[in-house]
């Protein structure tokens, strides 16, 4: 369960960053989030997989 | 979410009592009355070490003193005890949740309790559209509340209000700014661009292991091809080269045959003889040669080794007609014959007697030497492999010396013919007829020319295979680094998209960071305008760029330093309330003697004001009698919905408490 403040997630939905990269940022915050409890040390792997899946869209739409 | 009720069994003072919240959005003030040491502060820590499992607001006072209530340990007959606090919160659609934290406790020998652990001593309940679910225990349970309350902030909603007025006197410009990154999350953007960054490190690596030799490879391989054409047209040229040699001296040969001399037909009769033979003899020498290197190739690790292989088996045939191995003895038969107690002979060896120990040790040493003998038996099958390596190559160097042999006899024979055939040819060239020696001679040039075109061709059709060789293995080469390519090119991908990632993360934490300042400051200063009792002495609160705060005197003179405790109290209280409305947590605020420090009018004046800054918020304030005075009772009643009073019990070792209410 995410709990990242509303004021971070509506800044980045209401930005003109394109779709991916909002995707990317509220997919890391959830991860940091649960880092935050100190149970999930080993965030590494969750980034990759977010970071590479989101990267490859990204490169599809052209960067928008 | 609002706090429904809090019920503690056992915990410090409170063997056991419920206490209801006021929920109702206009009347949603609790006010809990207690002198000090009733257990105020210990409510809070109870709420605390029900939702983070530890008690964040213990006074030095009771640091050391056991969680468990005393009286229970001293007035109870059991040897085990429980300890537990529940909280049930109501959300804002009016669901429910449930904490539930225990401690089991059991009672040591001198009468002192001692902490028994237990699989399920956090528990949640949550109510959800149809149903309730749970309980979920442990770390799900603890995510859930961090997910309603985050431990890290907690220190923002549930504080000492008597500590208050320190705040921005032991509060730095870094800690503010902590506070204002807690609350806001920010911190949380921090980790995501720090993470990034290393991430984006760690594919820097990759790529940099990627770097593409393609372009190498292809460069080869064109190369490689623009050569192959060339030697393919210069191979052509040779093969037509030889072809018109062959032609010409098929031409003269016809014409030396047609000649009417007797002796020049019978000269090339013997020719064609020898011409015959000698190409029987080439593809014999040719095949000869083939089977050499065949044999050759297939066993020259044996053959190299052949030496110390035959040396190998002669040792060990050796040690065999010496009688050492195969073993004399088996183990087992030694081993069950110690065993028995029996010697080879089969007398008795069990006794003290010297005998008997004397025999007994020679049967022990036979035991020795078999284990020597079992490593004969492990060379007895080494030989068996050597045997069959050195069968493997059978009648060698035999077999190579008869092929030598019989290479070197047609050579012999080879060579034989040629000398022939020149004697034959020098025959014709010292001809008496003139176009006799000339076409003979042109012939010889013509073979001459063919051998050179042969060796030619076999080098050229050598060079055209070896370089398709190197363009079959440069474009399996190629397509790989093709593959590295592909990858490269997606992390370099992954890469920018990584720095992009990174810099709107930058500029959401920058906007956001601005945002909340803006806001904190905002708040902070109408709060501290509203609450503060000297009107038109001060212009604000500050907060810039670098976090320090400021509270300008209208003079124009900074402020802050000269403030009284009670000023000081109600900028830090403005504070707290403004980072708590921007936390976007809708979490309840405990204030723990809110106005000790503060003189009458002040907190009359803050009594009034604060209800207005912390709207749509449940409060609970925890209060000494004095605080909860006749005037701020007056000035908080259109708030307050419910309210008790803490009536202390003392006991032989420590207190019990009752929170009653007061209508």
């Amino acid at each position: 369960m995410s709990s990242v403040n509303r004021k971070i997630l509506d800044t980045i939905e209401e930005s003109n960053f394109p779709r991916d990269i909002k995707d990317l940022l509220k997919a890391l915050l959830t991860i940091e989030f649960r880092n935050l409890t100190g149970k999930y040390p080993f965030y590494a792997k969750d980034y990759d997989r977010n970071i590479v899946e989101l990267a490859e869209s990204y490169r599809k739409r052209g960067g928008e | 979410m609002d706090i429904d009720y809090v019920q503690m069994k056992n915990f410090r003072q409170y063997q056991d009592v419920k206490i209801e919240f006021a929920r109702v959005p206009s009347k949603n003030f609790t006010v809990i009355q207690g002198v000090n040491g009733a257990g105020k502060t210990n409510l809070l820590n109870a709420i605390t070490w029900c939702l983070f499992g530890e008690e964040r607001h213990v006074d030095s006072k009771y640091k050391g003193l056991p969680i468990l209530n005393t009286t229970t340990i001293d007035e109870s007959d059991s040897d085990l005890f429980e300890l537990e606090v529940v909280i049930q919160f109501v959300q804002r659609d009016g669901k429910k949740i449930i904490l539930t934290r225990t401690q089991q406790y059991k009672r040591e020998k001198d009468g002192s309790p001692k902490e028994v652990s237990s699989p399920h001593s956090f528990s949640l309940m949550r109510q959800t559209e149809r149903e309730w679910v749970g309980p979920i225990y442990g770390d799900d349970a603890q995510d859930i509340v961090n997910s309603l309350i985050p431990s890290s902030i907690e220190e923002y909603f549930f504080f000492d209000g008597e500590r208050m007025d320190d705040y921005f006197k032991e509060t730095t410009s870094k800690e503010i700014k902590k506070a204002v990154f807690k609350i806001s999350q920010l911190e949380l953007i921090e980790e995501v661009i720090k993470h990034l960054a290393a991430r984006k490190n760690d594919f820097l690596k990759d790529a940099r292991g990627l770097s593409s030799k393609a372009e190498e490879k292809r460069e080869l391989i064109q190369l490689h091809t623009r050569s192959l054409e060339v030697d393919k047209e210069q191979l052509e040229s040779l093969l037509l080269q030889k072809s018109e040699a062959e032609r010409k001296e098929r031409e003269l040969s016809e014409k030396l045959r047609n000649s009417s001399l007797e002796l020049i037909q019978y000269l090339e009769d013997q020719r064609d003889e020898l011409n015959s033979s000698l190409a029987i003899i080439r593809n014999d020498i040719a095949q000869l040669e083939e089977t050499k290197l065949k044999f050759l190739h297939k066993n020259m690790p044996v053959i190299f080794s052949y030496d110390a292989l035959v040396k190998i088996r002669g040792m060990i045939e050796g040690r065999r007609e010496a009688g050492l191995i195969p073993p004399l003895y088996q183990r087992i038969f030694i081993e069950n014959l110690l065993k028995k107690g029996k010697c080879i002979c089969g007398s008795d060896i069990t006794g003290n007697d010297e005998y008997s120990s004397s025999r007994r040790k020679k049967v022990e040493m036979l035991l020795e030497s078999e284990e020597i003998s079992e490593r004969s038996n492990e060379l007895i099958e080494t030989n068996i492999l050597i045997q069959k390596m050195i069968e493997s190559v059978g009648g060698f160097p035999e077999e190579i010396i008869g092929i030598d042999r019989r290479l070197k006899a047609l050579q012999e024979s080879k060579e034989e013919k040629e000398k022939k055939l020149k004697r034959i040819d020098q025959e014709i060239g010292e001809s008496n007829y003139e176009n006799i020696k000339v076409w003979g001679s042109e012939r010889e040039k013509c073979e001459k020319e063919k051998e050179r075109l042969i060796g030619e061709i076999a080098k050229k059709q050598d060079l055209i295979q070896r370089r398709q060789n190197m363009i079959r293995v440069n474009t399996i080469e190629l397509n790989q680094e093709l593959r590295k390519e592909e990858k490269h090119d997606s992390l370099l991908n992954v890469l920018s998209f990584c720095e992009e990632g990174m810099r709107c993360a930058q500029e959401v934490r920058d906007t956001i960071m601005k945002k909340v300042k803006e806001e904190i400051e905002k708040r902070t200063s109408q709060q501290f305008l509203a609450m503060i009792w000297k009107k038109d002495t001060y212009t604000g609160v500050r907060i810039d760029d670098d976090y320090d705060v400021s509270v300008p005197h209208v003079s124009g003179r900074e402020g802050l330093g000269t403030l009284s405790a009670g000023e000081r109290q109600v900028c830090a209280l403005s504070f707290m309330a403004a980072l708590n409305s921007v936390s976007g947590f809708e979490v309840p605020i405990i204030i723990d003697t809110p106005l000790a420090r503060i003189s009458t009018e002040p907190s009359q004046n803050i009594a009034r004001n604060l209800p207005r800054y912390l709207q749509d918020k449940q409060v609970i304030l925890l209060v000494t009698e004095k605080e909860y005075s006749p005037e701020i009772r007056k000035e908080l009643s259109g708030r307050v919905g419910k309210t008790y009073v803490i009536n202390v019990k003392e006991k032989e070792r420590g207190n019990l408490a009752q929170v009653v209410p007061i209508e």
